[in-house]
């Protein structure tokens, strides 16, 4: 790859879970031996803070480096001067600021965290649409602290069905609501590290880990395919491909 | 000035683009989806350059057009502008007047002005007169 890769954890609408999946997918990341740097352009400095409270409990994640970057002018400034290796994160705040352009031009992924609601959902669509002025691809909802038994509810069926007839982009892997994220997110580093009963450790981090892949499977280069003429209309979309694996996942 | 690239192929990809083109492309997408960019400060209008004396004399429409009547020059000045709306600014408090902080009599005012009416002379000059002849008093009140 020619570049170090940027994803960034977007939307508009707040209270989404930016900040916590960042952490732990970076974490994940982190976990494996790479490199991250998450830049934290929320004025409200939570990976800043989240950073300097697991530094203060003894507890700062390995190979994870957070750095301020207030104001779309900052962030331009910094993203000229990238680390050589490894990933960089960006953390934004949750509204539509100058700083979405940026990282709508800039990273290579923007996941987008949802609640698996259609309000939140119906927030979260202008802002897909918003970055479909930037790009065609790269940009993929998540459905965000879903509670185990929820899948079953017809709120949560509503919502897969929301972001299938809107043709809104998601990931396959959905994150479920966890203390153990919450735990993370106060002052306990990464997973990786976290001293807690094992068994519960490893369900947490094979979540993280199925969001992980699928956004590194997105920074993947697309393999190499011979052209093929299409003549049958009834040929499969895999948009459409996507969508059923996703329903099935789900 | 820093520069991006934007990713995709199928949206102007390998363009190079400025901060500023960022910025408003961000701004026509928001407009485009109905959605306010909160914190968004728009770039100001730029100041007109100033134009050489050379170029001005060529360019000076005024210097090719027929000679204008006053009447029309008035029209065109008094063109209506940008119109201000709103209450009109207060006027700000005179800080060069002086404060007495004393409370005029107005039955002295008025005593003074009606000696003034009946001898036709200035209010003034019956004030002078009454501080004078105050004063003459005092002092020979003082003498005795």
């Amino acid at each position: 790859m020619e570049q170090v890769p940027i994803i960034a954890f977007a939307t508009s609408k707040g209270g989404s879970g930016k900040t916590t999946s960042c952490i732990l997918v970076a974490g994940e990341i982190a976990a494996r031996g790479e490199r991250v740097l998450i830049l934290d352009t929320d004025p409200q400095q939570s990976v800043v803070k989240w950073f300097e409270r697991c530094r203060a409990a003894n507890r700062l994640p390995e190979r994870i480096e957070v750095v301020s970057c207030l104001g779309e002018a900052a962030l331009a400034d910094r993203l000229k001067a990238l680390p050589v290796d490894g990933f960089v994160f960006i953390d934004v705040q949750g509204i539509l600021s100058p700083v979405m352009a940026i990282v709508a031009a800039r990273a290579n992924v923007v996941v987008v965290p949802s609640r698996a609601s259609q309000l939140d959902l119906e927030e979260a669509l202008p802002f897909v649409q918003y970055t479909a002025h930037f790009r065609s691809s790269g940009v993929r909802v998540f459905l965000n602290e879903v509670e185990g038994i929820a899948r079953t509810t017809q709120v949560f069926k509503d919502a897969v069905a929301y972001l299938q007839d809107n043709k809104i982009p998601y990931f396959r892997t959905i994150l479920q609501q966890r203390p153990m994220f919450r735990a993370i997110t106060n002052d306990k580093g990464m997973l990786a590290t976290l001293d807690a009963d094992p068994e519960s450790v490893r369900k947490a981090r094979a979540n993280v880990f199925g969001l992980m892949t699928e956004i590194l499977d997105l920074l993947s280069p697309p393999p190499q395919q011979p052209v093929t003429v299409q003549t049958d209309k009834g040929a499969t979309d895999p948009r459409t491909q996507e969508t059923v694996l996703a329903a099935e996942a789900v | 000035m820093s520069k991006f690239t934007l990713p995709d192929p199928a949206v102007g990809g390998g363009k190079e683009l400025s901060l500023d083109e960022i910025l408003a492309k961000g701004r026509e997408a928001a407009a485009a989806t109905g959605q306010i960019i909160t914190g968004d400060k728009p770039p100001a209008p730029q100041p007109p350059k100033p134009v050489p004396e050379s170029a001005k004399e060529l360019s000076d429409p005024a210097a090719q057009e027929p000679a204008r009547s006053s009447k029309q020059v008035s029209e065109e000045n008094s063109a209506p502008g940008p119109k201000k709306m709103g209450r009109p600014p207060r006027p700000k408090p005179d800080q060069k007047r002086e404060k007495w902080g004393v409370q005029m009599r107005t039955d002295f005012i008025l005593g003074v002005r009606r000696i003034a009416l009946d001898r036709r002379m200035s209010p003034f000059d019956v004030l002078e007169e009454a501080v004078g002849a105050y004063l003459q008093n005092s002092s020979t009140k003082r003498e005795s």
